[in-house]
């Protein structure tokens, strides 16, 4: 069942109840009303009998001039001894014994009549009296039918101005709709028009176009990063086809052809180390690859990271030191951190000129555990601190597959340290590249 | 079946006798039949599925070793296959040589690994005094070019990846760039301090393969 339709039903259903209960309400009311100004005509009626009755003490006689038209009967000592031609029309009983004393409603042929009926004095005398209910019963009735058919009608008014109501209300929902679809089937750049933003559909709107731009920067990234991946995986296909087709030429020798095999599996195995740093990161896109944190002393660990890598330092005549002044403990996963920090020493030492210099700094600042790489080489513009994690991004005139490898690494540095909820940025620095890792810290 | 042909003639080129079973079915009823030293076995095979076969031959009271090959390497997977009575993993692709030396470690082949002194040609390593002496003269390696050296002649006549010396001498880290140019970085070295100039070097770099130490065959 739509929402409209269910919005119409309750909102129809639930006027029904309340003019229901008001209906009910208004009857009561208006019969007992009634009812007591029924009982009034009916005392004036009897006491003006009884009151006779009781001036003439028990003379009969004198009530004649009440005329034919009043209904009462007379009784004395239980036996009837005068009733008037209205009470023989209505046909009510003429027997004492089948009154009963007090009010009572008794139905004739032809209506109801209201009977009051009681002892006039101590003489034995018992008058009844009776009025004619019919007036009383017609305007009930005519109040029943008018209150049930009003009922009926303001529900059907209701259903129809519920429905009305209600699709208007949420003909904005379906106009969103409409829209959003047009919107997913053509491109995920189009926006939908926010009518009034402070409104229920004006925040729903909202929501929906930053769900869009999330979505649209995800497609991009991914656009982006497969058509990067395809770029860095054909490369070394390329070589290795054209590579092999040539050692097929003829007048290739032996040597050529070894040469040829060599090269292939070069490729080959840059192909593979490729292929596991795609998987890996996909592993981390994929959420499966779940850290596995435990107290660390980080600054063993980047001392660890600088003994390793201290040799390629070396190499460039690059001093690379570690500052770290005491233990600063935190709860992460010492291979991730491993990893991102090697990958950024590594980087350091890639882009720092020969005789540069590499400082590893362990440090607390707050709550915070801090690693400081800071370098003298040419930094980075602010521009591209934020690009360089990007996936395959490399700096302008590094893109040459002698400087290393295929831009990922601080990619992996990045979401390594993000997983165990740390941050990793370039900052400001006077001279060269400052990165910093910063996590959480118990001590 | 390519990667099976290709095994079969580098594995049958080192000596060792080869059957290829084409199907799961087929290599069940060999593993069943025939007796083997080992069974390489793939676990994407038509028909029936690798760690079936595995299963079913473990059931079977087969005690040979069984070396795993596979496309997948999620946790998991090592696991099932490892608890499915597997008793080494390769995950694909994988440098035939690394392959060898897993064999060689399976069927405990190969050089004896239990002796203090690794030699060749007039090296020699001292495993316990931790020495390295070339021609007589003792050379100074640091901790790591020790290992190395060690590393490579434990497995002298073999080639040695990178692979395997990240694997086994350097635990490992997972980050392969920066640790390939460490790798690199140190052999260069340790070829620096225990070759003797104007003669080839010991450590052999095979291009796009690996590296090996071997005494000079012409």
């Amino acid at each position: 069942m739509s929402v409209r339709a269910r919005l119409t039903l309750w909102h129809a259903a639930v006027l029904l109840v309340l003019l229901m209960l008001f209906a009910g309400g208004v009857y009561l009311a208006v019969r007992a009303s009634l009812l007591t100004a029924l009982d009034r005509e009916l005392d004036s009626g009897y006491d003006a009998v009884a009151s006779v009755m009781r001036i003439s003490g028990g003379d009969i006689y004198d009530i004649y001039h009440f005329g034919r038209e009043p209904a009462f009967i007379l009784f004395n000592h239980g036996q009837p001894v005068y009733l008037t031609q209205g009470w023989c029309d209505a046909g009510l009983p003429v027997q004492a014994a089948d009154l009963e004393s007090g009010y009572t409603t008794l139905a004739t042929g032809d209506g109801h009549w209201r009977v009051r009926f009681g002892a006039v004095d101590e003489s034995g005398y018992a008058l009844a009296y009776a009025v004619d209910a019919r007036l009383y019963d017609e305007a009930l009735q005519r109040l029943g039918f008018v209150l049930v058919l009003g009922a009926a009608v303001a529900a059907l008014l209701a259903l129809a101005g519920g429905f009305l109501l209600a699709g208007r209300a949420l003909a904005p929902i379906s106009t969103i709709d409409r829209r959003l679809r047009d919107v997913t089937a053509r491109s995920l750049a189009d926006r939908l028009p926010v009518a009034n933003p402070a409104d229920e559909l004006g925040r729903l709107v909202t929501t929906i176009n930053a769900t869009l731009a999330r979505l649209e920067g995800a497609f991009e990234e991914l656009r982006r990063f497969t058509a990067d991946a395809s770029h860095e995986l054909r490369t070394p296909l390329a070589a290795i086809r054209s590579v092999g087709e040539v050692a097929l030429q003829d007048g290739a020798d032996d040597g050529d052809r070894r040469q040829a095999l060599t090269s292939i599996l070069e490729e080959a195995a840059r192909l593979s180390q490729l292929l596991e740093t795609l998987l890996a990161l996909a592993r981390f896109d994929a959420g499966t690859a779940r850290p596995a944190p435990q107290e660390v002393d980080l600054a063993a660990l980047a001392g660890e990271v600088v003994d390793e890598l201290a040799v390629l330092a070396e190499e460039r005549r690059q001093a690379l030191v570690l500052a770290a002044a005491a233990p600063v403990t935190a709860r992460v996963d010492p291979q991730l951190l491993r990893q991102a920090l090697v990958n950024i020493v590594h980087n350091a030492i890639r882009y720092t000129p020969e005789g540069g210099r590499i400082t590893v700094a362990v440090s607390r600042h707050g709550g915070r555990a801090v690693l400081d790489v800071t370098d003298t080489g040419p930094g980075i513009p602010p521009d591209e601190r934020e690009l360089v994690f990007a996936r395959f991004y490399r700096c302008e005139g590094s893109r040459s597959r002698e400087g290393g490898g295929a831009g990922l690494g601080l990619a992996i540095a990045r979401w390594a340290v993000a997983a165990q909820g740390g941050t990793i940025a370039f900052l400001n620095a006077d001279q060269g590249a400052h990165c910093r890792i910063e996590l959480a810290s118990d001590g | 079946m390519k990667l099976a042909q290709a095994l079969r003639q580098g594995l049958e080129r080192e000596g060792y006798e080869v059957t290829v079973a084409a199907t799961g079915e087929e290599g069940y009823f060999l593993a069943t039949t025939a007796r083997y030293e080992l069974i390489v076995l793939d676990l994407m095979l038509p028909g029936r599925d690798g760690l079936e076969v595995l299963a079913a031959l473990r059931e079977r009271g087969q005690h040979l070793p069984v070396l795993i090959l596979t496309a997948r390497d999620t946790v998991e997977d090592r696991v099932r296959g490892l608890d499915g009575g597997a008793d080494d993993y390769l995950v694909k692709p994988f440098a035939f040589a690394e392959l060898l030396a897993r064999i060689r470690a399976l069927t405990r082949r190969g050089p004896a690994t239990d002796t203090q002194h690794l030699q060749i040609a007039d090296l020699v390593l001292d495993r316990v005094k931790r020495q390295v002496m070339r021609d007589g003269t003792p050379v100074a390696l640091t901790a790591k070019e020790f290992q190395l050296l060690e590393y490579l002649l434990l497995n002298r006549g073999q080639v040695v990846t990178r692979e395997m010396l990240a694997h086994d001498v350097w635990d490992g880290v997972a980050c392969s760039g920066p640790l390939d140019n460490v790798i690199d970085v140190h052999l260069a070295r340790l070829r620096q301090k225990i070759d003797i100039a104007d003669e080839p070097s010991l450590i052999r770099t095979i291009r796009g393969v690996g590296f090996m130490i071997a005494e000079d065959t012409p």
